[in-house]
This record gives structure tokens, C-alpha cells and sequence, in this order.
């Protein structure tokens, strides 16, 4: 009995001790206990204590019900609020679109800066934001960092300022060529942001990754020579190959390129200009590169096509970096063709005074309005200017005419009877180019009658016969069709007898081209002969030439 | 004072274990049905969801009815209670964990972790079988106060 009394006393200290509030209530119940042992009041007092503490347990129970409801009312609100945000896209990262990046080289190092943007519009602090940026481009990382942000309040869009930096010497060379002109397909940069972050107490963590694409087109975007464009003329300090063109820059960088640009001969590899042009960054303008050329290079550019190289030397004003670009471009003369047939130059006695007539052939391309020409023909050493002609041909189309050279007796004799080198200087004004030009032909003239020899002229008063030899060669291209008149005169210069020879009569009177002819002439006479004429007419052109001889009595 | 430990409460263990099933079982299954086919794009977020919702929930049913079957005070409720607490936990820890809270957009991807949620909950079902221990300790000494009030009148009788 004793000991079950202890043994519940014991139990009782037990559960007294389940509530500390009623602790020394139970103490002093205890206490009460061990006085009341024995005692049939103990048991009554002890089930007075146990009525006492449970009126306090039950309260406590329900507020344990109540606080586990509340806990759990707690858990769904912190959840709801906690991921609705994240799920409707109200905590996200802004990184900085391509207009809004800036471009800096500070010595070998290209700085990339921008802003980005934390924007929390969530319930809650975002705490512990660590964001890793990288930049992808070539294959490769080019950029790369790591942004620790201590907290984003909520209802804040906090902005971070971003400075990302490489060196430019781990740039291989065709890189730094795609960094400067851009690629055909345009060089993408990927930016790509990952940041981890997180409520208070680790409620939730969040983890966004961003990604966006920046093209990249290159400092220098676009540079175009318009080549169906350019223009050979006469600009104020000369004559120029003009070239339009059109340039585009990125505002990446600050200051200006410079570009020298030198005008090749892609076989040659002969220069034939130079010129410079300084491009700001950030415009697009159009303007025309004037390459100025040499007068004793305009002739080359007038009548010659070539294969041009245009090599453009690239630098800029703000940073240390140079290229070297080369276009290619074939250069049509604007003169397609000049042709003067020699062969088929003539002297003509067919109008006043003997003319030397020069056919030609011009055809120009893409040129229009019209071209002075001005010629001068000289002889081998130029210590003779024969004649001259001006003529003005339409330009544009196919031209065919005729040059003529007015010549004196002399000089027609001369042309008649000795074969020589004729030099023709040219000179060529395009008039609507304002292009004057010279250039020089050599050609060799054969004569008709070259050599033109006339021997053994006798009388003979016994059988009243005038006799003489003659021969020449034909050194022109074309043959002759002699007719020759040979008349006798005698002292007082009457004609005492004639004979007419023509090709018409005689096929032997037809002489080809570069063929020897040697013929005698015998002609009955009644007086007494002082001289003979003769008169060599060639019908196909019209040449005559006469020379007089003096007979000899035999 | 109520004093029900040996009483039993059929009625309400069904009424529990049906209730327990459709918010733990039907309601979750629903839920994630409903929204996999309004909307597809999320899907993969209730990948298995609803299976472990399944599962676990309708052991976890079970057990809340046959907690509820019995009266306060008797064993078998404290340990039923205690087993459907843990069932509770491993519930909450599986099927919270199974959501797969991401979103991919065009440019971006992001996923939230929960862990935070899930050791809130677990401290809340631990709470809750706390709470089991506790009632059985207080109705406990109830049933013990009505056997000494048993034993006092036999006393009060005896003297």
C-alpha cells in the first residue's frame, strides 16, 4: 500500500511536470500529498489535482489544434506567395538588349558594360543572388563573371552595373578581322545569365537562367564601292577615277576610321593612286573616292581594260588595330574599240589639192555626248608636220569616218612616189568628261608609185620615135589601176604628140599590192621633142601624179 | 469530462477516411489532370504528381480513419495517430517533392526549389503527432482520474 502510494506520488510528479505553468501548484499538491498519506482525504485532494490538471491540458490540446492550424494556414500562404511570383514571371533578370551595351578597347582589352536589372515584384526579400554571366561568341566564352548582390527588397528592380572584360590578344587574327568587319552571316554574341537566389530561411530557391542573343555586326558593317557607278572624268585638280561608295559603322566604338586606299593593277601590281578618307563610327553616309591618275596613265585607262585591286588599309583613331581588306574590280575602257585602217589610207587628187584619206572605226562604251579628236601627221623624225585634221564623233555608238589630210604638191609627190614611216599624234577630248588626253600611232606608208624611176628618154630623129623606160613598185596595201597619160611638148610647150595607156585596155596596167612594174613606151613623133609628161592617174582612189622628163636626141 | 477511451467512433473513421481520400487522393488527381490538359505547357510540372498522390495517400487515409475509429485516450489512436503523421510526412515530402516547378520560355528557364515548403510541412506534421502523444497522455490521466474516482467512492463505501 505504502509503496503503490509512492509509486503514484512519483507518478504524479511526473505528470506534474508536464505543464510548468502549474508546476508549483502540483509541487505544493505533491507536498500536500505526502502530509495527507494515509490519509482517505489524499485521494480526494489527488483527484481534485488531477481535475485541476486536466482543465489546464484540454485548453492546451485545443490550443495546439489551433496553433497546428494556423501553421499549416501559414504553410499554403508562404507557398502561394512564394511561387505565384516566380510562376507569373514577377522576379526576373533584365540583362542589357544590344543597344544598350557599350563597347570599350582600353589598350588590348575590350570592355563590354552594360546594365542589368534585378526586378523583384515577389512578396518577399530575395536574398543571397549570386548571377554568373557569360558571353559566347566564336565558339568560345569571350566573356565571363560572377555578380553576388547581398538582397532585392520586394517591390524593388535594383540594377546592377555589368563590366565584363577580355583581352583582345586571345583573339586569333580572323576573329579580330570578324570583330572589325562582321561576318557575311552576322556574328552572334550569346549572353547568357544564371542566377541563383533565395527567400528568407530558404523557403524557396529560385534559379533563372537568361538568354539572349546580341548580333554583332562588325565596326565597319558594310563598305560597298558602287561599281556600275563610276565615272572617269576631269575633277578640279585633274582627271579622276570616281568611285561611289557607301559606308556603314556600328556605334560599338567611339572616334573615327581612317581608311588609305591605293588603286593596283592586280597583274602589274603597278600603283596607279592613292587617296585617304576618314569614316566617324556610328554613320552611314555615301559619298565617292576620287582617284586621281597620272596623265601618261589616262591613255591605259581610255582604251585598255584591267583588272583593278582597291586596297584599303583600315585604322582607328580611339584604339590600336589595323586591317588590310582588298576588293577586286575590272576596269572597262570607256573606248571600246579605235581602229584607224591603214590599209586602207589613199591619197586622192579626186577633190581640191591631193588629200591623204584615213578611214576609222570608233566604239565607245557607256559613254555618251561627243570627242574632239585633233590629229597631226609628221614624219619619221616629227621634223615635217604634213597635215592635220579635227573631227568630232558622237560617242556612244559605232562610229565609222574618214580622216583626210590636205596636202601640198610636195608633200603629195612625196607620198606618192616614197614609202616612209607617217607618225600620227592624237589628241582626244571627251568633252562631257572634260578628259583630254594624247596618245601617238605609228604607221608605215607604203607609196604607189614608190621608187618611181624614168630612164632612157631618147629621140631618135631617124625613125622619129621617143622612147623611155619607167618603173616603180607598188608599196601601197591596195592595187593600182593605172591609167597613164603621157604627152611630148616641145620647145614652146605645145603637145607635138600623145599616148594614153589604161588598164582598161591593157590588164598589165593593173598592178597588185607590193608587185615591181617596169614598162617601155614607144611613141611616134613628127617634131622635134623637148619633153615628155607623165601622168599616172589611179582609178581606184584618184591619185595622179605627173612629172615631167626631158628627152634626149639620140 | 468526456471520457471515451473505450469508446469507438465508426462513423467518424469512415467519415475521415473518405474525406482524407478525396482531399488527398481526388482532389490532388483532379487538380493535376484539370491542368495537364488546360494547360500543356506545364505537364511536366505534375510529372508524377498524382501517382505518388496515389500511393501514399490512400494509406495515409487509411490510417487518419482508423486514428479517428478509436476514442481519445486509447492506445491504438496514439499509435495510429503517429503512424499516419509519419505516413503524413513521407506524403508531403514525396509529392511536394515530385512537382517540378520550372518553366522554360524562349529565352529563359527557370525552377524553384522547395525544400523550405517541405521542411515546413514536415515540422507541421510532426506537430501534429505531438499533438497525438499529448492527447493520449491527457485523456490517459483522465481515465486514471475516473478509476481513482472508481476507487475513491469504493473507499468512501468501504469506510
Amino acid at each position: 500500500m505504502l509503496f503503490a502510494k509512492m509509486l503514484t506520488a512519483v507518478t504524479d510528479i511526473g505528470h506534474c511536470f508536464t505543464s510548468t505553468s502549474t508546476a508549483v501548484h502540483n509541487l505544493l499538491n505533491f507536498v500536500s500529498n505526502i502530509k495527507l498519506w494515509g490519509m482517505h482525504e489524499y485521494w480526494y485532494i489527488r483527484f481534485i489535482f488531477y481535475q485541476l490538471n486536466c482543465k489546464f491540458m484540454k485548453p492546451k490540446l485545443v490550443g495546439l489544434q489551433v496553433i497546428l492550424t494556423i501553421f499549416t494556414i501559414a504553410i499554403i500562404i508562404i507557398s502561394v506567395t512564394s511561387i505565384l511570383p516566380a510562376m507569373t514571371g514577377d522576379i526576373n533578370i533584365e540583362i542589357p538588349s544590344e543597344d544598350e551595351i557599350r563597347w570599350d578597347i582600353e589598350g588590348d582589352t575590350l570592355y563590354l558594360r552594360g546594365d542589368m536589372w534585378v526586378n523583384n515584384s515577389g512578396y518577399y526579400t530575395l536574398e543571397n543572388i549570386n548571377i554568373a554571366v557569360e558571353v559566347l561568341g566564336f565558339n568560345r566564352t569571350l566573356f565571363e563573371d560572377n555578380i553576388k548582390v547581398p538582397a532585392v527588397e520586394r517591390e524593388e528592380n535594383k540594377k546592377i552595373e555589368l563590366q565584363l572584360q577580355t583581352n583582345l590578344d586571345d583573339f586569333s587574327e580572323t576573329e579580330l578581322q570578324e570583330l572589325v568587319f562582321g561576318d557575311e552571316n552576322n556574328i552572334d554574341l550569346v549572353i547568357i545569365s544564371d542566377m541563383t537566389a533565395n527567400y528568407p530561411f530558404s523557403i524557396i530557391g529560385f534559379y533563372l537562367d537568361y538568354e539572349s542573343v546580341v548580333e554583332w555586326n562588325g565596326l565597319i558593317k558594310k563598305m560597298d564601292y558602287h561599281e556600275d557607278e563610276i565615272e572617269f572624268h576631269e575633277i578640279s585638280y585633274g582627271t579622276a577615277v570616281s568611285l561611289p561608295y557607301t559606308v556603314e559603322t556600328s556605334d560599338y566604338l567611339s572616334g573615327y576610321s581612317t581608311v588609305n586606299l591605293r588603286l593596283l593593277n592586280e597583274e602589274s601590281d603597278e600603283e596607279y593612286s592613292s587617296t585617304q578618307i576618314d569614316i566617324p563610327l556610328g554613320v552611314h553616309e555615301t559619298n565617292t573616292l576620287d582617284f586621281l591618275i597620272e596623265d601618261d596613265s589616262i591613255e591605259d585607262f581610255v582604251f585598255n581594260d584591267k583588272d583593278l585591286i582597291i586596297h584599303s588599309q583600315i585604322t582607328f583613331s580611339d584604339f590600336d588595330l589595323e586591317f588590310d581588306d582588298e576588293q577586286r574590280y575590272t576596269w572597262h575602257a570607256p573606248v571600246e574599240e579605235l581602229n584607224l585602217f591603214y590599209d586602207n589610207a589613199y591619197v586622192s587628187s579626186k577633190y581640191v589639192g591631193s588629200t591623204l584619206f584615213l578611214p576609222y572605226q570608233v566604239h565607245t562604251r557607256d559613254l555618251t555626248g561627243q570627242a574632239e579628236v585633233e590629229i597631226t601627221m609628221w614624219n619619221e623624225d616629227e621634223s615635217i608636220m604634213y597635215s592635220s585634221d579635227r573631227q568630232t564623233i558622237p560617242l556612244g555608238i559605232d562610229y565609222h569616218g574618214e580622216l583626210s589630210f590636205p596636202l601640198d604638191d610636195i608633200d603629195t609627190h612625196e607620198f606618192i612616189i616614197n614609202s616612209q614611216e607617217l607618225i600620227f599624234n592624237i589628241d582626244i577630248t571627251l568633252i562631257d568628261k572634260g578628259i583630254q588626253f594624247n596618245t601617238e600611232e605609228t604607221y608605215y606608208w607604203g607609196a604607189p608609185l614608190n621608187e618611181l624611176e624614168i630612164d632612157y628618154v631618147s629621140y631618135d630623129p631617124i625613125t622619129r620615135e621617143a622612147e623611155g623606160k619607167y618603173s616603180f613598185i607598188n608599196d601601197s596595201p591596195r592595187e593600182l589601176k593605172i591609167e597613164l597619160q603621157i604627152d611630148i611638148m616641145d620647145e614652146n610647150k605645145n603637145t607635138i604628140a600623145s599616148e594614153s595607156l589604161s588598164y582598161l585596155e591593157d590588164p598589165k596596167y593593173i598592178i597588185e599590192s607590193n608587185e615591181e612594174f617596169e614598162d617601155t613606151i614607144t611613141i611616134e613623133i613628127d617634131d622635134e621633142p623637148a619633153y615628155a609628161v607623165l601622168t599616172y592617174i589611179d582609178q581606184n582612189t584618184g591619185m595622179e601624179y605627173e612629172r615631167e622628163v626631158d628627152i634626149d636626141e639620140l | 469530462m468526456n471520457y471515451d477511451k473505450n469508446k469507438i467512433h465508426p462513423l467518424k473513421a469512415v467519415l475521415f477516411t473518405i474525406f482524407s481520400l478525396i482531399l488527398f487522393v481526388g482532389l490532388i488527381w483532379f487538380v493535376v489532370n484539370m491542368i495537364s490538359t488546360e494547360i500543356p505547357e506545364i505537364e511536366h510540372v505534375f510529372q508524377n504528381t498524382a501517382i505518388y498522390a496515389v500511393i501514399l495517400g490512400i494509406p495515409l487515409a487509411i490510417t487518419i480513419g482508423i486514428t479517428n475509429y478509436f476514442g481519445k485516450g486509447d492506445k491504438n489512436r496514439l499509435v495510429f495517430g503517429l503512424i499516419s503523421s509519419v505516413i503524413f510526412i513521407l506524403y508531403f515530402v514525396v509529392v511536394l517533392g515530385s512537382i517540378n516547378l520550372g518553366f522554360e520560355g524562349e529565352d529563359f528557364t527557370y525552377t524553384l526549389t522547395i525544400t523550405g515548403i517541405i521542411v515546413l510541412t514536415v515540422i507541421a506534421c510532426s506537430i501534429r503527432g505531438a499533438f497525438f502523444a499529448l492527447e493520449f497522455y491527457t485523456y490517459q490521466k483522465d481515465t486514471k482520474t475516473k478509476g481513482v474516482q472508481k476507487e475513491e467512492q469504493k473507499e468512501v463505501e468501504y469506510y
